[in-house]
Order: C-alpha cells, then structure tokens, then sequence
C-alpha cells in the first residue's frame, strides 16, 4: 500500500540520513522525499512517500519518533490532506506536433517555460497521481528530460 | 579566560559528574588525552584495544545504571568501537563516545585515519554529533548525557575533529539543550492503569513477562511488590534475570530458546500476559505465529515503537515500567489463582533442570553446569557475573541463581563475543562490594585477551573463568543437531595454554579438569584480592538443555537429561 508520512523536524545536519536510514536498512524504498522550510523558522516539513507492508509502517512511523529532532510524525490520510507535487518536463517536437504538444500541456493547466524549434519545457503542477497520468500522456512523444519534486502535503 | 575545545570537554565530563573514562589513545586525540593529565579527578583506564574500551564502558554502565564514557581516536579507533557502541544499543545501555576526527579542512578528502564516524555510527546510536563549532561542546556534551541516560537508554556518539579541540574560544557558550522533538517519558494513564487491572483480574492464568527494561528502571523491587501482592507467577527473559531472586516461590526463570521449561510452558499456558520491559525478541518468542496465539497481552515499555512490534499488544502502555508497577501496586489485590500456580509447580518438579553434581557425573569430564552452580552456591546468588556469548551463557543464565538486579552483565541483543574480560573491567572498576566473575569459553576469551594486560595493569580482583571445550560450543550445538554433525570451523585444535598465557601477563592461574580440585580451586579464586583465571576443562560434548529449535515452539522443546 502506498504511504503518505509527514515529519515535522529540526533543520540540523543527519536529520534526514536518519530518517531515510529507517526506510532503507529495511529494504524499503522511497517513492518521493520532499523537503523545506516549515512555519517555524529552523523546523522543516518533510513529505516521504514510500510502499510497504501497513504493520511494518507502522512500525517505522514509531521509530521516526524516536529520532532526536524529529518534532512530530502524520500518517496522512489521502482524504485529510492537501498534497501537491511540481514536474518539469521537455518534449521533443516538431511543426507538426507542436500544436498538438501545447493543447496536452493546456488542457493539464501546465505552463510552457520555454520553447525552441525543436523542445517545449513546461511545468505541471498536481497529485502525483495526476503527474502519473501526465508522464504517460507525454510517453507518446520524445521526453528528453523530466524531474519531479516529490509530493509535499499538509492537513486540510 | 580563554578555553581549548579539550578543557570545554573536561570541564563538561566533570559537570556530569564523570570520574573516569575508557580510551584508548591516537592522533586525533592526542589533545584531548593531554588534557586528561591536567585533571587528575578524572581516571584514564588505558585498554589495549578501542573495542574493549567500549565494552568496559558498557560493563560500568551495567553495574552503576549512569553512562559511562568511551574516548578514542578516528579511523581505526572508530571503527574499532562500533562493535561495542553496538552491543550497548541493543541492550539498551547508556554510553557516551568521543572520538576524535581529523581537522575540518580535510575532512571528506580520505586524510589519514579518516573514516566518516557519523555516518558509520548512525544506525547504532540512539543519536550523534559532529562538533563543527567550539562553542556547541557544552552543549552537545550536556546533551548527549541526557539523551543516553533518559527514556530507553542507548549510546550516543560525539565526533570531534582534532582542530576543534585545540583552538580557543572567548566566545559566549552555547548551554541552551532544548530538543524540540525529544520526549523520553510519557506518563502513564490511570485509565489505562484501571483498565490492565481489569484485564488482570478476570484472567485465570496471568503472567508477568519482565525484561531487562525492569533492570534498567531499578524497579525490581517493585515488580517483586506486584507479584507477591497478587501472586502472578514471574519469568524473565535472559537480560531481566536478577529482577526477582532465581529461588523466589514467584519465580519461573528464564524464557526463550535455552529458557527454563516451567517458564516456557507458562508462556504456552497463560491466558494473559503482563509485558514489563521486554520486547519480544526471537530468542524468546520463537515461531511468532504460535506464539501468545491464546493469550491477551498487555505491553509495558517506555519506548512506543516497541509495543505491538512483534505481537499486536490488546493492551499498549507507554511509559516507565517503575512508574506502572507503582501505579499497579496501589490497586493491587491477592488474585485467586491457586490451581494455575499449582499446575507451574507440578510442571517445575516434573521438568527439573538437569542436575549434574550426582553420581554421573564422575563418569563423565567436567560439566559446566556443575561448575557454575558451584559458583552459584559458594557466592549465595551474589556476584557480579558477567559472560560471554555461547553455550556457557546459556549455562550461566539457568545454573547460576541471581539475587539482585544488575548483577548479570551479557550481551543479549547482539551476542557480541569479546565482551566478557573487558565489561568485568568496567564492572570491576564500579567497585562493587561483592565478587567479580567474568565467565567465558575458549572462544570468546581469545576475542578480547590483549585487555589481561588492563586487567594486570590496575590488578582488579576479577576471577576470570575460561570454560574450555576446545570448540566453537554453540555453534557446533547447531551444527550437531541441526547440521548432520559436519562441524565446520567450529574445532579449535590448537587452543593456546591458556595457563601460560594468563602467566605471560603476570597473572595468577590455574588449570582444573576434575571434579575433586574443583571446590578448593574456586574458594582460592573467590577469596583472591587480585586477578586469577581459572581455565576448566570440560566436556567438548556437552550441550545446553533444554532447547526449543529456532522458529519451533514448546511442543518440539528437545530436554537432554543424560546426566
């Protein structure tokens, strides 16, 4: 099952190798780390979006709390949360597709960056399951280049 | 006054009430062991390897309950020390590590003796500094203190680069130690208090499962308060025996795979268990699955992410076990359970342990059960015994009967063999009032041998034991019973004279094989005001019974009894 955890935790060096640490030492990946600034000045706000077994989770989500400058750990759950994720991408194009191209990235409320002859850069912005579903739209045309920040949540 | 980096360490090590560190020296702390010589309250205890350093820390830290303090250099000395900082994590123990790092500008550049300590530590403490800025040692020291020694107790390591200890600061100190995030004890809910009473009250066959968290909370008299009170049988697993008296009417003994068989099927039998401080470690539950598969459990720990780990708890208290005892032992009344105690004695007088001091005995070489007992007995339960890992472990947790709390020092968590001379150091250097007996195999001894010399060197009256059986024990156990009997690597053919090396560093020994030297032997060791080894040689066949195979359960317990 797909898992939403939000940390709250002192901007200090080895925060986040500890906290990555708990997922990794367990075989667990991480889906998307997603890290800033918080409220507070000094506190960040750190979104990990990861897979795993519910109980082992669980567990972990426990151990996060017992990280020294962890402040505070949510489970987020989808329907109580606000959580939005940035993408760049670069297509390649050509006359004949560029229309085409453009219409995708409007009718996803994306925003072209920039644009050459022959590539678009644009940004989109959503869930990361909407992003999913923009990633296999633009599958059909050459993707040069693509990064995502990662999810970054908040309670409603 | 313009301070060094090492006179803000000393100055931070004495506010903590430190009186003596185990190091070991290097380049990258020459500064710092300089230092040491300007402040004669704090003792240096000098070892021979970073490893012991480590495990003497861990062994004071046992006897006395407070962190003790580990120094040693970068690198090598580092890494040296990670197998004991490891140890300690496991069990749970508070220790604080200095070690020294090399000078900022090269840091990263794999300068000589450099290894990256913080991140090689990370997973083994419970947290860890790199000190970048003189003026932060007050603090991260203060801290690290209170962070080993509160909530579930644990080592914390603090890295400290060579340039940081020798420059100046006039600088206003940094002492403020708030942690936002780090809340060491919640308090327990009466509600939650009403509830387990509740539960306890309407079992008919309840049981206390304590662990070494019982030890650590100094809440033995407590929990011997609760059992007595409502007559709740007692068992323990390997790191809680000494909470309550091995011959107390309440007590069961040991649980686990080596465990004692009441114990054991208690654990098969009880309708609920009442969890103080232990975390049902694999030793202990083997197959999970049937495991507790009839019992309610309630989970008394201090630290959340223990409770409901292995077996989902019906009932999870976080907090201190001694502030729930106390809290229990207000409300506490006699329960009426007297078939379910009678029923645990019957099993106890139908599955003794193996007794090996009879006639049988003769016939065979010397048993390591009989000798541990004979320590047992000659010390009345008293000493401060500590072990290594193997089959002698495993023989000194069911034939030596503790008395008191702290008075079994082992590594049980990460089995870690080496650790037997150097935490008898440690432990010895806490001066305890009562006897110092370090026991371990052929094996083990030789892992950590060099710290005879520490031993020679501040003549501490440690009564080394060396049970020798010239093999590899536990491990051909397994290979014996669950391998075909193919003993590979586990036959150690060219043992040294271990008689000769104890003499080597000028230390008195001697080497028994019978049962009839043995008596007198141990009276002379017990009543030596100085360092002696005993090496004993005992039967290499000799296995530790009863056994429950890994991931089997009660039903498959294998009982030995060929005494």
């Amino acid at each position: 099952m797909r898992h939403v955890i939000s940390i709250v935790v002192e901007d200090q060096s080895g925060a986040l190798a500890r906290i990555v640490e708990l997922f990794t030492s367990r075989g667990y990946n991480l889906e998307s780390i997603c890290s800033g600034e918080a409220e507070e000045a000094g506190i960040h706000r750190l979104t990990l979006v990861t897979e795993g077994d519910d109980r082992k989770i669980k567990h972990i989500i426990r151990l996060l709390n017992n990280i020294v400058y962890v402040i505070e750990v949510t489970h987020l759950d989808p329907t109580e949360s606000i959580s939005q994720e940035l993408m760049l991408m670069k297509i390649k194009i050509n006359p004949k597709i560029r229309g085409q191209v453009l219409q995708l990235i409007e009718a996803y409320g994306g925003i072209v960056i920039e644009m050459n002859p022959d590539t678009v850069s644009f940004r989109v912005l959503g869930r990361a399951s909407k992003l999913d579903g923009v990633t296999q739209t633009f599958r059909e045309f050459k993707i040069i280049e693509m990064a995502r920040t990662g999810e970054a949540a908040i309670h409603k | 006054m313009k301070k060094t980096g090492t006179q803000l360490i000393l100055d931070a090590l004495k506010a903590e009430g430190v009186k003596r560190v185990f190091g070991y020296p290097g380049g990258c702390v020459i500064p710092l062991f300089d230092e040491f010589l300007n402040h004669k309250e704090i003792e240096v205890v000098r070892v021979r390897h970073e490893q012991a350093a480590a495990h003497a820390a861990d062994g004071y830290a046992r006897v006395s309950g407070k962190a003790a303090v580990v120094v040693a250099t970068s690198g090598p000395g580092a890494t040296n020390v990670i197998t004991g900082i490891a140890t300690a994590a496991l069990d749970s123990i508070p220790m604080v590590i200095i070690t020294g790092q090399v000078r900022q500008s090269v840091i990263g550049t794999n300068a000589f003796q450099e290894v990256n300590t913080i991140g090689i530590s990370r997973p083994v403490t419970k947290h860890n500094y790199l000190v970048r800025k003189i003026e932060n040692i007050p603090r991260i020291i203060k801290e690290a203190f209170f962070i080993a020694q509160s909530g579930r107790p644990g080592p914390v390591l603090i890295d400290i680069p060579v340039d940081v200890q020798t420059s100046f600061t006039s600088e206003v100190l940094d002492t403020e130690t708030i942690r936002h995030g780090y809340k060491p004890v919640s308090k327990i809910r009466e509600k939650d208090i009403k509830q387990a009473w509740a539960m306890i009250r309407h079992a008919t066959r309840p049981l206390i499962y304590a662990g070494g968290g019982v030890v650590l909370a100094n809440s033995s008299k407590e929990l011997i308060q609760f059992a007595e009170t409502t007559g709740i049988p007692v068992a323990t697993t390997l790191l809680g025996l000494g909470c309550i008296p091995g011959d107390h009417p309440l007590s069961l003994g040991m649980l686990g795979m080596h465990g004692h068989y009441v114990a054991n099927t208690a654990m098969a039998r009880t309708d609920l268990v009442i969890t103080l401080g232990a975390r049902f470690d694999d030793r202990v539950t083997g197959k999970v699955e049937t495991f507790l598969a009839q019992s309610k459990i309630i989970h008394v720990d201090i630290d959340p992410s223990v409770i409901s780990k292995v077996k989902d708890a019906h009932l999870g208290i976080v907090g201190s076990v001694r502030d729930a005892l106390n809290k229990f032992n207000k409300i506490a009344k006699r329960l009426d359970i007297a078939p379910w105690q009678q029923e645990l004695e019957l099993t106890q007088q139908e599955h003794p342990l193996v007794d090996y001091s009879g006639k049988k005995m003769a016939e065979n070489a010397l048993r390591p059960e009989y000798i541990i007992k004979l320590f047992s007995e000659k010390t009345k339960g008293d000493a401060v015994v500590v072990t290594d890992v193997g089959q002698h472990q495993m023989f000194v947790a069911l034939y030596y009967q503790f008395r008191n709390p702290r008075s079994l020092l082992t590594s049980g968590g990460l089995g870690t063999m080496g650790f037997c001379l150097p935490a008898a150091i440690g432990a010895s250097f806490h001066r305890p009032r009562k006897p110092v007996i370090a026991f371990s195999g052929d094996g083990g001894f030789q892992m950590n041998v060099q710290e005879l010399a520490t031993v020679k060197r501040y003549n501490l009256p440690i009564v080394i034991v060396v049970l020798n059986n010239s093999n590899l024990g536990m491990v051909k156990q397994w290979q014996d019973f669950f391998w075909k009997k193919r003993n590979s690597s586990t036959i150690f053919e060219n043992n040294p004279d271990f008689v000769k090396v104890a003499e080597a560093y000028g230390i008195e020994a001697y080497r028994c094989g019978n049962k009839e030297e043995l008596p007198d032997l141990v009276d002379k060791a017990l009543k030596s005001k100085k360092p002696i080894l005993l090496e004993f040689v005992i039967d290499p066949d000799a296995y530790v019974y009863p056994m429950i195979p890994p991931n089997e359960d009660i039903r498959n317990i294998i009982e030995g009894g060929d005494a």
